[in-house]
C-alpha cells in the first residue's frame, strides 16, 4: 500500500516534470510549420566605414528537416563577415569568438541578440547609416538566400 | 519570530543609509595624462574633480558586448536628464587601434552629445589606469580574415563605476547587464 503510494507520488513528480520541460523553451506562439527558413526582426548596428558592425536577428526553421546555417556573406559592405559568440571566460572576462555553424532545428527559433550569438561585419567599406538597407547571402545546409536588413541607430 | 526579521532588516536598512557608499578605491590622489576623441589633453581624473563620473571600459574593435556598456551610460544619462553635475566617460583598454580619430568616429554612431568623452593614451599609461582600477583586458584571438586582414580580438573586464566628486570609486557594476541603468539611477537619487 505504502509503497504504491510512493510509486504514484514520483510517477506525479515526472510528470509534472515532464509538463513543465514542453511549455519552457518555446516561448514563440505558433509552433506550425511554414515549410521554409524565414529571417524575423533583423537589423544591422549604425557603424562607420573601416570600424565593426554587427547584424542580428531570429532564424526560424519552419522546415521539417533540420538545418545549419554556416556562413554569411554580403559583397556590398564586407569581404569579412563572421558568426560570433560573445561569452564570459573562466576567469570572468568578456570576451567574442568565432562559432562554426548555427544550428537550426525543425520547428524552433533561434535568436542572435546583443550579448550572444552575432553576425561580426569587419571592417565596412562604407557607413553604415539609419535607414539603410543591406543586401545578405545566408548560407544554408539546404541552400542560399539573399535577404535585406535594415540598419538601425544606437541610441 | 515575524517581528525579528523585520526589525533585524530595519536596522540593517538603518545602518547601511547611515554609513554613506562605501570607498572601493581612491583616485584622488592619481592623475594620468589622457586625450580625448577631439584630440584635447585631459588628466584624469583631476579634469572632472567637482563632478561626479560615470565610468565605462571598452574597446571600440567589439560591436556587439561594448555597445551594450556604451548605450547602458547613455540610458543613465538620458533618465537623469543629461545633468551637467556628471561626466560620462568612456575609456579605452585598446589604445593602439582606439586614437582620438577613431574614437570621435565611435562617439558620432552613438550620437553623444555634452559631457561625454572618450579617452585614450599612451599605451602604459593606459594601462596604469586601468590597474588603477582593476579593470583587466588581454588580446584572446589574433587572426587573419579572408581577405587578409590582420586583428585581434580582447577578453576584458565589464564594469560601470561611479565616481564621487573627489574622484572615489564609489559604486561598481557589471556594465553590459539590462539592469544597471536602473540601479544607478536609483544610486544618484541619495548620492546627490
Ligand atoms: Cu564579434
Amino acid at each position: 500500500m505504502k509503497l504504491t503510494f510512493t510509486f504514484l507520488f514520483i510517477l506525479g513528480l515526472i510528470f509534472q516534470g515532464c509538463g513543465k520541460a514542453q511549455t519552457e523553451p518555446e516561448p514563440e506562439s505558433q509552433n506550425t510549420l511554414t515549410g521554409k527558413i524565414e529571417i524575423r526582426d533583423g537589423w544591422v548596428r549604425e557603424g562607420k566605414s573601416g570600424m565593426m558592425s554587427a547584424a542580428y536577428f531570429t532564424i526560424y526553421n519552419g522546415t521539417t528537416k533540420s538545418d545549419t546555417l554556416w556562413s554569411i556573406s554580403s559583397e556590398d559592405i564586407s569581404d569579412d563577415i563572421q558568426i560570433h559568440e560573445s561569452y564570459k571566460t573562466e576567469d570572468g572576462l568578456m570576451g567574442m569568438r568565432p562559432v562554426g555553424a548555427v544550428p537550426t532545428p525543425s520547428g524552433q527559433s533561434v535568436e542572435l541578440k546583443p550579448g550572444g550569438i552575432h553576425i561580426m561585419i569587419i571592417q565596412p567599406y562604407r557607413d553604415l547609416s539609419d535607414g539603410d538597407s543591406i543586401e545578405f547571402e545566408f548560407n544554408f545546409s539546404s541552400g542560399d538566400t539573399l535577404i535585406m536588413l535594415p540598419v538601425q541607430k544606437n541610441q | 519570530m515575524k517581528q525579528l526579521f523585520y526589525f533585524l532588516s530595519l536596522s540593517l536598512l538603518i545602518i547601511s543609509c547611515q554609513s554613506g557608499p562605501k570607498v572601493i578605491d581612491d583616485l584622488g590622489d592619481k592623475s594620468f595624462q589622457l586625450i580625448n576623441q577631439d584630440s584635447v589633453s585631459v588628466t584624469f581624473p583631476d579634469d572632472y574633480q567637482g563632478r561626479f563620473v560615470v565610468l565605462g571600459f571598452i574597446y571600440t574593435n567589439c560591436p556587439d558586448v561594448c555597445p551594450l556598456i556604451t548605450q547602458n551610460m547613455i540610458k543613465i544619462q538620458k533618465e537623469l536628464n543629461n545633468p551637467d553635475d556628471i561626466q560620462f566617460i568612456g575609456i579605452t583598454f585598446d589604445p593602439e587601434r582606439d586614437t582620438p580619430s577613431v574614437l570621435s568616429k565611435y562617439k558620432e554612431t552613438f550620437k553623444l552629445g555634452k559631457n561625454f568623452d572618450f579617452l585614450t593614451g599612451d599605451p602604459a599609461v593606459i594601462s596604469e589606469v586601468m590597474d588603477s582600477v582593476r579593470v583587466r583586458s588581454q588580446v584572446s584571438l589574433t587572426t587573419t580574415t579572408d581577405s587578409g586582414k590582420e586583428i585581434y580580438f580582447m577578453n576584458h573586464s565589464d564594469k560601470i563605476m561611479v565616481l564621487d566628486k573627489k574622484s572615489r570609486v564609489i559604486i561598481e557594476y557589471g556594465g553590459s547587464m539590462p539592469g544597471i541603468p536602473n540601479l544607478i539611477v536609483e544610486d544618484f537619487k541619495t548620492l546627490r
